[in-house]
């Protein structure tokens, strides 16, 4: 059983279009939107609170979103722009603690039980927190204070944008009394839908809730749930430096029109698996099983694997097993909207690579990771993917 | 609002200060800006090569003005132009 925890979670507002006005004070105040060029396909990927007032939310059809929100300004993302910006934030909160627990680009929870007394406490490292990141980077994050990750991200929810909240322990009962139970982290739509033909819409509901009713309904997440009804959250706080070996790796890539040449899409066929490789390889890793991923313009999605005898990292030999899968599909005929390339099975370190293999081959792929570690991903590529037309758009994974 | 992608080598008249980098004036198509304030900087790289972005303002002008210095090349580049009020 975990102890008395203090858990604080760190949520920046808006983070990519809050960069993105930060970078030009011509947008503060005016509704921003990050996201991908005005094609039926993008997606937005933030939208400032500006824009949040027409109903514009994240991973809204750029469209859609324009149509409410005309007057918006559409901002072509910058990836290494945000992830920058990310490291700046993490690096602010890794200097209260080191347990420190990288949720998503824009989020990140602390355990700073055994630290927070050296800086004053915990509500005293929140506000050093706002203040240097504002100070900074010129942004506003909002922080929840809790005794665990569940409560502390409901507490920074309640406070937005640029607040801070702490939900002490003798609040907790009043406080989940009437909170809708979607409001608690990792309730969705299907839950909550499920979860009300039990007459349970609201936390204390589902506190009160018999234990064995909601194991039947959900299984093992039934245990989970209830505790959370009660505002129980054992999760611990999985530090970056700590998190376990992946299990597979994978990019997937939506086309910018659906297609039914085969040789374009088995051009990114081969581009994702040559991607997946160099991942590998980064991490040494290498993996014996390898998925295709196809979805057609009707959405119908078709995912098959092929487990091999020899571990492999090298992109060409991941493309050719996926390749052998996409063959067996020759004959739908339907347009192609995305791929994708996945390879699980893993191991890391040294692993029986294929005895029988071509060493020149193995030198080359050295050869190749130098260069392109020298000079950028793609520096040097396979002649198969030299194209007069750019696919260099952003691969998924 | 209007973004263009120039890409185009510059002259770049920069402080180094305190371990940090600070244009202060740059020379784009044989003319002289001088930068009013640097709104955004960050990091990025290609291959080992460190690129260091800042997206700053001229005086006289609100647009915005991505510079880019190759730690390696010691190249300035004015990446892009952002529109402003203007």
């Amino acid at each position: 059983m975990m102890g008395d925890r203090t858990i604080i979670l760190v949520d920046m507002d808006a983070f990519f279009a809050s960069i993105e006005q930060q970078c030009n004070p011509a947008l503060r105040g005016k509704p921003v939107l990050v996201g991908g060029s005005l094609t039926e396909r993008s997606v937005i990927s933030a939208a400032s609170y500006e824009a949040r007032a027409y109903g514009v939310h994240s991973a809204m059809p750029v469209m859609e979103a324009i149509g409410r929100c005309p007057d918006a300004v559409l901002i072509h993302g910058n990836l290494s722009k945000y992830t920058d910006t990310a490291h700046r934030v993490f690096k602010i909160c890794g200097d209260y603690t080191d347990l420190m627990e990288i949720y998503s680009i824009d989020e990140c929870f602390l355990d700073v039980t055994g630290t927070a007394e050296r800086f004053g406490g915990a509500w005293e490292v929140a506000r050093n927190i706002k203040r240097r990141i504002k100070s900074e980077l010129g942004l506003t994050c909002s922080i929840g204070i809790a005794q665990n990750k569940m409560l502390s991200k409901l507490a920074s929810g309640m406070g937005k944008p640029d607040g801070l909240t702490e939900i002490k322990r003798d609040d907790v009962e009043a406080l989940l009394k009437d909170l809708p139970v979607e409001k608690l982290h990792g309730i969705g739509d299907k839950v909550r839908v499920r979860l009300a033909r039990m007459g349970i819409t609201k936390a204390s509901e589902l506190a009160g809730a018999s234990k064995p009713m909601l194991k039947r309904e959900f299984g093992v997440f039934g245990d989970v749930l209830y505790w959370m009804g009660n505002g129980v959250d054992q999760s611990p706080i999985i530090p970056y430096h700590s998190e376990p070996d992946m299990k597979s790796v994978g990019h997937s890539y939506t086309m910018e029109r659906n297609t039914r040449d085969l040789n374009i899409v088995c051009r990114h066929v081969l581009r994702l698996s040559e991607m997946v490789g160099r991942r590998l390889r980064e991490q040494h890793f290498a993996g014996r099983t390898v998925t295709l991923v196809v979805r057609y313009a009707d959405m119908h999605t078709f995912s098959r694997q092929r487990s091999i005898p020899e571990y492999i990292d090298d992109g060409y030999a991941i493309y050719k097993a996926a390749l052998s899968i996409l063959k067996k599909q020759e004959d739908d005929k339907r347009a192609i909207r995305l791929v994708g390339v996945c390879v699980s099975n893993l191991v890391k370190g040294a692993c029986q690579l294929d005895l029988f293999a071509d060493p020149r081959a193995r030198s080359l792929l050295k050869a190749m990771d130098a260069i392109n570690d020298r000079y950028g991903e793609f520096a040097i590529k396979r002649a198969r993917l030299v194209t007069n037309c750019c696919i260099t758009q952003s691969y998924n994974g | 609002m209007e973004i263009v992608t120039v890409d185009e080598e510059v002259r770049v008249g920069a402080a180094f200060d305190n371990r940090k980098i600070c244009p202060v004036w740059f020379l784009w198509r044989s003319r002289y800006y001088k930068v009013r304030r640097v709104t955004y900087n960050w990091r990025s790289s290609l291959g080992i090569e460190k690129l260091y972005y800042f997206a700053v303002i001229v005086a006289g002008g609100s647009s915005v003005y991505e510079l880019c210095f190759n730690s390696g090349s010691l190249e300035w580049t004015l990446s892009r132009i952002s529109g402003g009020d203007e």
